[in-house]
């Protein structure tokens, strides 16, 4: 296999690409494998999606599956890895978990999954586990399986790093040509949500070029880095919530609500159906609430309107800069 | 000691046991009403819109029983990925955030955490009784928990077959009441003989051909009948027997025991092939027993599940094509505080009626044209 033209694995442009595609791209690279990604969302890619998963799942999970419907013809292999926790305490989104059998049993035309399971909770390291898992599953030796995971490692690494300088990733992520997309204002907005949701711009109507117009910087769950989330726990003393994407949103919300003096209001940005986010967008709206500081959900649905969705946040602007004029005056 | 007021979820029968274990333990228990209309509008005005029908329900409850003085609520937690074992918190959170004042105490699975559960236990047993004492209590309010699921299995087994419409049913209140009137365990058995034996005299015709239904999905709403719009009893008068995949004693042996029993070893098997990994709520649960009711010739499937339930979704996805390869009718219910009880029984009616057709073609392919016998009919 290694002697044939690369083989091409298939990796969605969406759910964990925003979060791990620096290790996978390392990865398949240093194998020598080609990575293709499905294109930016469009809207024939939410279409299909809608048409193709089930009616009662969230929109990220339609996302997915339109991403998929657009990869699914074109490559070798189709990369949807179970990861099942990284950390050591939280999991993900059960939906992440019964990812790739959500697929295989709903479209009949693919090409093999690569379905390998991460789980650092079992293993020391789960990640250097399934990375050498696959590359002697797909023919390599360990030693090369280890320096792929090595290379993703280094890539990851860079990605975070750059993450928490404030770049952002907007519908590509790139390590070597990273977009600073935010502008540095007084003004301070927190949006916060599933980095799905945060960096692609068709999901959520380029809503960050909005507020780049609008000279308010943005600060994203992600410019937050692990180790000092980690000292944030969020809700009640008794528990953390138990997803990972949940809890990096609630507790850079916390980081941000303690170490950010001058911010104006906070943004969360959740997707029609999502089941975790309940939980997560009440806590957060009454924290927030309790601390003065204006709050706004915006619910994301694939009928949501550019026009509905930029004027909510437009009028959200205009209240935060009338009440700090009117604190100014007094 | 002032004696404290507590209270608890309400669902299905079994508030009763709860509640005698909690006036055993010198608690004065405030009842939690079976939630109706007004219970589910109290939840949904202050639950976030997209929680779930469960989460609304428990929340209008607490609302409900809150202003009449409450010290404590007793509720159970879970360790996920399922959102369910943060609901308490929530809860607490919201109901604080309205000026109630109260302490939640969340019972997390022993499994978990041996010693939080024992701290826990201690912290509710605040009048000091001896583990001797607390063991036979719960010991007896086990048996009534029993008692009360095997008089609804019962029930469930004659309800498609009663020769009269309705008369089930309403045997069925009379009977529950002796259960629940029992005290020792002594009592209880006798009150789980004669509850059974009366039901037992309910005017059945047991040769009537009834098709088979399996039940799975998620805990709340299988067990709560007043969250799935009385289903199974629906079920029933279509002519309809229906086996539930979850009880209480099943699903808290199966969460309590160390070593897990052989069914749910089972389940879990059956459900590996398409399903390997444990998702956090019923979803695994919902995927094995179809394939065990497929294989123990039932005629069909319904999945309960509350709108936004996210095992379940994922349980749904994959039961399609379980669905399809095995030619095995599944129903998904989707549930919220927009469903209605008509819509629902139209398209319960339509589906049994689909099981019905199926089973009587098998039938007669059996019969090889052979012709059935009269004793045929679908009430
Ligand atoms: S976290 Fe929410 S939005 Fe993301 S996949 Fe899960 S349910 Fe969907």
């Amino acid at each position: 296999m290694v002697n044939m033209a690369a083989p091409t694995v298939g990796i969605a442009r969406t759910l964990n690409y925003y979060a791990y595609f620096p290790f996978w791209s390392g990865y398949f690279d240093t194998l020598g494998l080609k990575t293709i990604l499905s294109p930016p969302t469009t809207k024939e890619i939410l279409d299909q999606g809608v048409k193709d998963a089930l009616a009662e799942a969230c929109l990220p999970i339609k996302l997915f599956f339109g991403h998929i419907a657009s990869l699914k013809k074109k490559v070798d292999y189709l990369f949807i890895p179970r990861i099942v926790n990284l950390n050591k305490k939280t999991v993900y989104c059960p939906k992440f978990l019964g990812l790739p059998d959500m697929i295989k049993y709903s479209y009949d035309d693919l090409p093999p999954i690569i379905d390998i399971r991460v789980d650092n909770r079992t293993f020391h390291d789960g990640l250097l586990i399934a990375s050498l898992k696959l590359a002697t599953k797909l023919g390599f030796s360990k030693l090369k399986g280890v320096k792929a995971y090595q290379e993703g490692l280094k890539r990851q690494q860079l990605y975070e790093n750059l993450l928490a300088k404030g770049y952002l990733p907007i519908n590509e992520v790139n390590v070597k040509k990273p977009k600073h997309f935010s502008v540095k204002s007084p003004f301070k907005i927190a949006l916060l949500g599933y980095p799905y949701l945060v960096y692609d711009n068709y999901i959520n109507f380029k809503v960050l070029e909005f507020f780049n117009q609008n000279e308010v910087q943005i600060l994203t769950a992600e410019q937050v880095p692990l180790a000092v989330r980690k000292q944030y726990a969020p809700f009640t003393n008794k528990k953390r919530v138990f997803w990972t994407f949940s809890d990096r949103v609630l507790s850079s919300f916390q980081y941000y609500l303690k170490n950010v003096p001058d911010l104006k209001g906070i943004i969360h940005l959740t997707a029609f159906g999502c089941g975790p986010d309940f939980i997560v967008d009440r806590i957060m709206e009454i924290d927030a609430g309790e601390r003065q500081i204006p709050y706004l959900t915006l619910t994301i649905d694939e009928h949501t309107g550019e026009a509905g969705l930029l004027t909510r946040v437009e009028a959200f602007l205009d209240m935060i800069k009338r009440k700090t004029r009117s604190e100014v005056s007094q | 000691m002032k004696t404290l007021r507590i209270t608890f979820p309400y669902m299905g029968n079994y508030v009763h046991a709860f509640r005698g274990l909690l006036e055993d333990l010198g608690y004065e228990v405030v009842m939690p009403v079976k939630p109706s209309k007004r219970t589910l509008d109290l939840g949904v005005k202050y639950a976030p819109e997209f929680s779930c029908l469960p989460y609304k329900i428990v929340l209008g409850t607490y609302l409900e029983t809150l202003p009449k003085g409450v010290d404590r609520i007793v509720t159970s937690g879970g360790v996920g990925p399922c959102r369910a074992g943060l609901y308490a918190s929530l809860h607490e959170k919201i109901l604080k955030k309205l000026g109630y004042q109260f302490e939640m105490i969340v019972l997390e699975p022993p499994l978990v955490d041996l010693k939080g559960f024992y701290k826990t236990v201690q912290h509710l047993n605040y009048k000091n009784y001896s583990l001797w004492y607390i063991y036979k209590t719960i010991k007896r309010n086990w048996r009534k928990i029993k008692a009360l699921d095997t008089v609804e299995q019962k029930a469930l087994f004659l309800r498609p077959r009663e020769l009269t419409k309705g008369s089930v049913s309403a045997r069925y209140k009379e009977v529950l009441q002796y259960i629940i009137n029992a005290y020792s365990e002594k009592e209880i058995a006798e009150a789980e003989y004669e509850a059974l034996k009366e039901l037992e005299k309910v005017p059945v015709d047991l040769n009537r051909l009834v098709v088979k239904v399996g039940m799975v999905g998620e805990i709340y709403v299988l067990l709560e009948p007043s969250s799935n719009f009385e289903i199974e009893e629906t079920i029933g008068h279509l002519g309809a027997e229906v086996k539930r995949s979850m009880f209480l004693t099943g699903w808290t042996r199966d969460n309590t025991m160390p070593g897990k029993s052989e069914d749910l070893l089972s389940v879990k098997d059956a459900a590996k092939p398409y399903l390997p990994e444990l998702i956090g709520g019923h979803g695994q649960d919902s995927i094995g027993n179809a394939i065990l009711y497929i294989k123990q010739g039932f005629d069909g499937l319904i999945q309960l599940a509350p709108f936004t339930c996210i095992p379940e979704i994922v349980a749904r996805t994959i039961l399609t094509r379980i669905s399809q390869e095995n030619n095995f009718p599944i129903l998904t219910f989707f549930l919220d505080e927009q469903t209605g009880k008509a819509g629902m029984e139209t398209r319960l009616e339509a589906f049994i009626d689909l099981l019905k057709r199926k089973k009587l073609h098998k039938l007669e392919k059996a019969e090889k044209g052979g012709k059935l016998n009269g004793t045929l009919s679908w009430n």
